[in-house]
């Protein structure tokens, strides 16, 4: 018999703020944190807006020899994680049946600075960290020692579903019966000059702000953060008397075996059939799905194809990157915090900056403004760079 | 190096601003890094070390090198740490 995972922890950093009580009030508020970039020199960009987290103070959470260690996409991890894990009673648990899946992300500020000092400055050595700062198991690695978790710990690397993964197989092994326990989600800090040069030159960012699902959308907004989930097996968190956030039902995955970076609707809806049928959950039962919704051409027609193909007419679609941008590696860990809180709170996120319907996406893209809405489950879907496809099953507790 | 010899080398005072600089990124005692101390002793992870290393390349302007033959043995106590540094820092001064 399949266990029931329960999901007992949520944590998140983001554009929106630090902690699940400032993305929740971004939520209610229809706020979003894009604006222009402030924390790098954005002499040499050409597009100057992104979603920054506001006021990080990495000192007031971590000490220097700490902060030795890390780079900032781990600093997010962590941080995040001890919110989410604040509430979560470890007694009882063996440390091996604790394990820790997180989206893979480069610490790539660090490598960025490292090459810099080094081809661009002469540097005679590169910083004796840079290696295990930039290593994209990192952020995983820390929240493994942070919390004495001595499970299965590993990255998953799918581009921009890199943290749907990271959760779907986290719930998976708890499920299964693998773990009773695991911190699971995505980390990336994104906002650094080179990383954000390579985004632009494939001329899928806008200028000015990310509009999905509007026919003047004009591509995504890049975003940084870390969104955390802590699973747990169903009858430990009942026991202990946890707060139950919303519950993992299931996870669909695929690849479009297509192209590298154009999206398939057929891909898409596979991998939310797949989602489904893992869930036991049938389409009309299925009252909101936070979209992958990037704000590009393709994405969001592409996308809203493979919508209108599972749900027909109807469904309640929103993307909530317009809120807190494009957060790569952890996008699909963000989102999924969100979906859990619109589960719970029963409210569904607004997509914001939309400005005109675009015929190529007739969906209810919940435009601008939050909404009430009773809902008893909801996917949230990441289709990434690749072609590789992950989608959430989540229930209300 | 004899310990006598070894404790001479801690008289230099570029000696001095090794010390400080491995105490502060290893986060022991000054008083501690005695040349008989082995970083085993002192509970120094060989990250930290690798740390410290660098914070004095960059502090003398010079690249602090592994000597192959001696299988690291140089980095293994204070004193041996302390003269390898400064007879790095001769070498560099004796070829400018």
């Amino acid at each position: 018999m399949k266990r029931r995972v329960a999901i007992t922890g949520l944590g998140a950093i983001s554009a929106l703020g630090s902690g699940v009580p400032a993305l929740l009030s971004a939520m209610q508020a229809g706020r979003t944190g894009i604006g222009p970039i402030r924390s790098i020199d954005t002499a040499r960009l050409t597009v100057k807006i992104a979603a920054e987290i506001p006021d990080f103070e990495p000192e007031a959470h971590f000490d220097r020899r700490q902060l030795l260690a890390l780079d900032r996409n781990a600093q997010l991890a962590l941080v995040a994680a001890r919110e989410a894990m604040a509430d979560v009673d470890l007694t009882g648990l063996a440390p091996e049946r604790g394990g820790v899946v997180m989206g893979a992300a480069m610490g790539q500020i660090t490598v960025d600075a490292g090459y810099q000092s080094f081809y661009g400055e002469a540097a005679r050595t590169l910083p004796p960290m840079t290696v295990p700062r930039g290593m994209p198991n990192a952020a995983a690695s820390h929240l493994a020692m942070a919390f004495g978790l001595q499970g299965p710990c590993f990255a998953t690397a799918s581009a921009c579903a890199s943290a749907s993964h990271a959760i779907g197989l986290a719930g998976q092994m708890v499920r299964s019966g693998m773990l009773d326990l695991a911190i699971c989600g995505g980390s990336d800090a994104s906002i650094c000059v080179g990383y954000l040069k390579a985004w632009d030159a494939l001329r899928v960012l806008s200028a000015d702000a990310c509009r999905p699902f509007s026919r003047d959308r004009s591509g995504l907004v890049i975003g940084e953060a870390a969104g955390i989930l802590v699973l747990e097996e169903w009858d430990r968190a009942v026991a202990r008397g946890a707060t139950i956030h919303a519950e993992f039902l299931g996870f669909g995955m695929g690849a479009d075996a297509g192209d590298l970076t154009a999206p398939s609707a057929d891909g898409a809806e596979r991998a939310m059939r797949a989602a489904l049928a893992d869930a036991g959950v049938a389409p009309e039962q299925v009252g909101y799905v936070n979209a992958h919704g990037t704000a590009t051409r393709l994405n969001d027609r592409t996308e809203t194809q493979a919508l209108r193909a599972v749900f027909g007419d109807g469904i309640a679609v929103s993307s909530s990157k317009s809120m807190h941008g494009h957060c790569l590696n952890a996008a699909g860990g963000i989102e999924a915090v969100v979906t859990a809180l619109a589960l719970r709170e029963q409210l569904l996120p607004p997509t914001l900056g939309f400005r005109e319907a675009d015929p190529e996406c007739p969906l209810d893209c919940v435009p601008n403004e939050p909404r009430r809405a009773e809902i008893s489950m909801a996917l949230s879907n990441s289709f990434a760079f690749g072609g590789l496809n992950a989608v959430l099953a989540l229930g209300r507790a | 190096m004899s310990p006598e010899a070894a404790a001479d080398r801690y008289n230099d005072p570029r000696a001095g601003e090794i010390l400080d600089i491995i105490a502060r990124e290893t986060g022991v005692d000054r008083a501690l890094l005695r040349p008989d101390a082995t970083l085993e002793a002192l509970g120094i992870p060989s990250l930290d070390l690798t740390q410290a290393v660098f914070e004095m390349e960059s502090h003398f302007d010079v690249e602090i090198p592994v000597v192959v033959s001696t299988g690291g043995a140089e980095f293994a106590t204070m004193g041996g740490l302390v003269q390898h540094v400064l007879a790095t820092l001769d070498r560099k001064a004796a070829a400018v």
